[in-house]
C-alpha cells in the first residue's frame, strides 16, 4: 500500500506563501476529507501532493521517496488527481474524456489495448455514464460532466485519488452517489481517497478521517468524532453551532447556529 | 491472430471514426494533387497541356514551357508554406488553449519579417540562411512577448487578450518595417514582400536552404499531439495524467515558431492560413489533435495553393500577392469564430 506524505511543507505563489509549516499522512487505504473556509489552502495542499506545486520547503513523498524523484507517467500510474475546475474541452465525448484517464499506461507509441478498453467501461459503469459514453461533454449536465471527471480519474486506476471539490456542482442525490462510489472504490480495490469537502456532515459520515485545516496549517485531524466538535468549527470557520450524533450514522452531525431562523431557546 | 477479445464500446468507437477519418484523409490528399495540378496549369498566361508537361520535366525552350517551370518551385513553396502555417496555427491553438491563436493574428509572421528587415536594413544581411535564423529568431521573440503581454493582468491570457496583444504587435512591428524600408530604396524585395507575403518569383535555391529547419519545425509539432490532447483539459489535469506541461508547451512552440520563422524569411508574412485551416479540419475530423495536426498540414497547403492561384487569376495579367488573398479568406473565419459562443465567455 502507497504512503503519501508532506513534511514541515512550506508552499505557495510568488512570494505569497499559504502552506507554512504542515506536515501531513495520507492514511494509506483509507478515506480523508480535508475541510476548510475559503482560501485556507486545501486546493494549494493537493497541488503539492499531486507535484502540480513546488515547494517552497519541505518535501513530499510517495513511499519514503521524494515525489520529484518520479517520472512524469510513472508517477501518474500511481496517483490520480481530479482538480477544482478542470476545463472541458469543446467536441470531445465522454468516452473520449474518459480514455485521457488511460494515458499514464499507454507507452510512446503503443495502441489502445484491450486492457484500456476494460479500464473505461468499468469506470463508466462504475460512475453510471455508460449510457452517456458518447454524448459531447458541452451536452452535459454539470452533474454529469462532473460524473465525467470521475470517470477519467477513475480510468487512471491509481493507488491514490486526490479530488478537489468532486461534489461541487452535484445536487444532493448526485452527492451522495458520488461518495458512495469513492467509498465502494475504496472498499473494493483499496484505493487511498483524499478529498476536499465543503459539506462537513457528508464529510464527517463518508470519511474515515477528517482533517480541519486554517490558515495554510492543520488545525485537527483525526477520527470524525473527535475533529467535528462545536469547537472546531468555531475555530476554523468562526461560526456557532451545534453539533449532535447524526441519527444516520452515529456520525457527528454539524447545525450551523445564524442569527435568524433560530427557536428561541436555542439563540439564547 | 489471438482470439477473440470483444472490442468493447470504446475501441469499437475508435474503429469508427479511424475510418471515417482514413476516408477524409484520401479526401484531402487527392485535393492536394489536384490544388497542385491547377497551380502548374493555370496563371496569368494561358498554356497548352504539352507546354506544361515539358515545363515540370524541366524543359525551357518555349516561352510557355518557361513559365510553367517557374510554376512548380511556386507550387511546391505555396504546399510547404502553407502546411508550414496550417500546422502552427493548429499547435498555436492547441498550446495556448486559444481558437484565435495564429501566426499573424498573433503578429509572430509580423515579428519574423521585422527582424529580417532589420538585419538588412541595419547589419547588411544577404545570405539567405542569415534570413532564416534572424525571422526565427524575431518569430520567438515576437512570441515571447505578445504572451507575457496578453498573460498580464486579472485571468491570464484569455483568448481575446491574447488576440488584441498580438493585433497590436502585428501592427506595431510592420508600421516599423515599412519605416525601415521606405527611406531605402536599396533593400531587396521592397516594402512590398516584406508587408504581404506571397510567393511568386519561388525558386529551388530559396527552397533548399530552408527545408532542414522546416522538417525540424514539422517534427517538433507532430510529436506533440498527445501532449496538446492533455493541456486541452487544463494545465492541472494534463499534469495530474502524467503530460509534462511546462516542457510541452515550450517545445510545441519552439516547432511552431520555427515554421512561422522559416516561412515568412522566404515568404513574407502570410496570415490567416492558421486560423482557417484548424477550424476546418476540426469540422470534419474532430479536435484530437493526432490527426488534426498532419490534417492541418495538408489542408494548410492545399488553401495556400489554392489561393496563390486564386490570386493569379483574379487581378490578371498583373498578380495579387497570395497573403492579400489569404487576409480575405480568413477575415470572415475570423468573425465566425469570435460570434461563437465559447469565445465570447472567455
Ligand atoms: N494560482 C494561484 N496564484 C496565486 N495565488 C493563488 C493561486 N491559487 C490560489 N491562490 C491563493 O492561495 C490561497 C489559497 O488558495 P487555495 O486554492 O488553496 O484555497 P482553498 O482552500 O482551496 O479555497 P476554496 O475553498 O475556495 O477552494 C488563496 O488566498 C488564493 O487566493
Ligand atoms: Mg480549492
Amino acid at each position: 500500500m502507497t504512503i503519501l506524505s508532506a513534511a514541515a511543507l512550506q508552499a505557495g505563489y510568488g512570494d505569497r506563501t499559504i502552506l507554512r509549516g504542515l506536515d501531513f499522512t495520507v492514511p494509506p487505504g483509507r478515506i480523508t476529507a480535508i475541510v476548510g473556509a475559503n482560501a485556507c489552502g486545501k486546493s494549494t495542499l493537493l497541488r503539492c501532493l499531486a507535484r502540480l506545486l513546488r515547494p517552497e520547503a519541505g518535501e513530499v513523498q510517495l513511499d519514503g521517496r521524494a515525489l520529484n524523484r518520479f517520472g512524469a507517467r510513472d508517477l501518474a500510474r500511481r496517483l490520480g488527481l481530479l482538480p477544482q475546475s478542470p476545463i472541458a474541452p469543446d467536441g470531445i465525448t465522454v468516452a473520449d474524456l474518459v480514455s485521457h484517464g488511460r494515458h499514464p499506461h499507454q507507452g510512446l507509441l503503443s495502441r489502445w489495448s484491450p486492457e484500456d478498453d476494460r479500464a473505461v467501461a468499468r469506470a463508466l459503469e462504475a460512475t453510471g455514464m455508460a449510457d452517456l459514453a458518447e454524448r459531447d461533454i458541452d451536452a452535459l449536465s454539470g452533474g454529469q460532466r462532473q460524473r465525467a471527471w470521475i470517470a477519467m480519474a477513475l480510468a487512471q486506476e491509481t493507488g491514490i485519488l486526490l479530488l478537489d471539490e468532486p461534489t461541487t456542482f452535484l445536487d444532493i442525490s448526485h452527492q451522495v452517489e458520488v461518495l458512495d462510489l469513492l467509498v465502494d472504490l475504496n472498499r473494493s480495490r483499496g484505493t487511498t481517497i483524499v478529498m476536499v469537502l465543503h459539506d462537513l456532515n457528508l464529510a464527517a459520515r463518508y470519511a474515515d478521517h477528517l482533517v480541519a485545516m486554517l490558515d495554510g496549517r492543520i488545525s485537527a485531524s483525526g477520527s470524525p468524532e473527535a475533529v467535528l466538535t462545536e469547537a472546531m468549527v468555531e475555530e476554523v470557520f468562526g461560526l456557532k453551532s451545534l453539533v449532535i450524533p447524526d441519527p444516520t450514522s452515529g456520525k457527528p452531525m454539524m447545525l450551523p447556529l445564524g442569527r435568524h431562523g433560530m427557536r428561541r431557546e436555542v439563540a439564547e | 491472430m489471438t482470439a477473440a477479445i470483444a472490442p468493447g464500446p470504446t475501441a469499437q468507437a475508435i474503429l469508427r471514426r479511424r475510418r471515417a477519418r482514413a476516408g477524409w484523409l484520401v479526401l484531402v490528399l487527392l485535393a492536394l494533387a489536384g490544388a497542385a495540378v491547377l497551380s502548374v496549369a493555370l496563371g496569368t498566361r494561358d498554356v497548352g497541356w504539352s507546354a506544361i508537361l515539358a515545363g515540370v520535366r524541366g524543359g525551357t525552350d518555349t516561352i510557355a514551357e518557361a513559365v510553367v517551370a517557374v510554376r512548380v518551385p511556386r507550387t511546391v513553396l505555396a504546399a510547404l508554406a502553407g502546411a508550414a502555417l496550417g500546422l502552427a496555427g493548429a499547435v498555436m491553438q492547441g498550446v495556448t488553449r486559444n481558437p484565435l491563436a495564429d501566426p499573424g493574428i498573433l503578429g509572430i509572421n509580423a515579428g519574423a519579417a521585422m527582424a529580417v528587415v532589420i538585419g538588412i536594413a541595419w547589419f547588411g544581411m544577404v545570405r539567405l540562411e542569415a534570413f532564416l535564423w534572424t525571422a526565427i529568431l524575431g518569430a520567438g521573440l515576437a512570441a515571447g512577448f505578445v504572451y507575457a503581454v496578453g498573460t498580464m493582468g486579472r485571468g491570464g491570457a484569455t483568448p481575446l487578450k491574447l488576440a488584441l496583444a498580438g493585433a497590436a504587435t502585428a501592427i506595431a512591428a510592420s508600421s516599423f518595417t515599412v519605416a525601415i524600408i521606405l527611406p531605402r530604396n536599396d533593400i531587396a524585395g521592397g516594402v512590398r514582400s516584406w508587408q504581404v507575403g506571397g510567393v511568386g518569383g519561388a525558386t529551388w535555391e530559396a527552397i533548399l536552404p530552408c527545408l532542414p529547419l522546416l522538417a525540424a519545425g514539422f517534427v517538433l509539432c507532430l510529436i506533440s499531439a498527445r501532449s496538446l490532447n492533455l493541456l486541452a483539459l487544463g494545465d492541472e489535469a494534463a499534469a495530474g495524467l502524467g503530460a509534462r506541461v511546462a516542457w510541452a508547451r515550450a517545445s510545441a512552440a519552439l516547432g511552431a515558431v520555427m515554421l512561422c520563422g522559416a516561412t515568412t524569411a522566404i515568404c513574407g508574412p502570410i496570415g490567416f492560413v492558421g486560423l482557417v485551416v484548424p477550424h476546418l479540419c476540426r469540422l470534419l475530423i474532430g479536435v484530437d489533435h493526432r490527426w488534426l495536426l498532419p490534417f492541418s498540414a495538408l489542408a494548410g497547403a492545399i488553401l495556400l495553393i489554392l489561393a496563390d492561384v486564386l490570386g493569379r487569376i483574379v487581378a490578371r495579367p498583373s498578380e495579387m500577392d497570395v497573403g492579400i488573398v489569404t487576409a480575405f479568406l480568413g477575415a470572415p473565419v475570423f468573425i465566425w469564430i469570435v460570434r461563437k459562443r465559447r469565445v465570447r465567455d472567455l
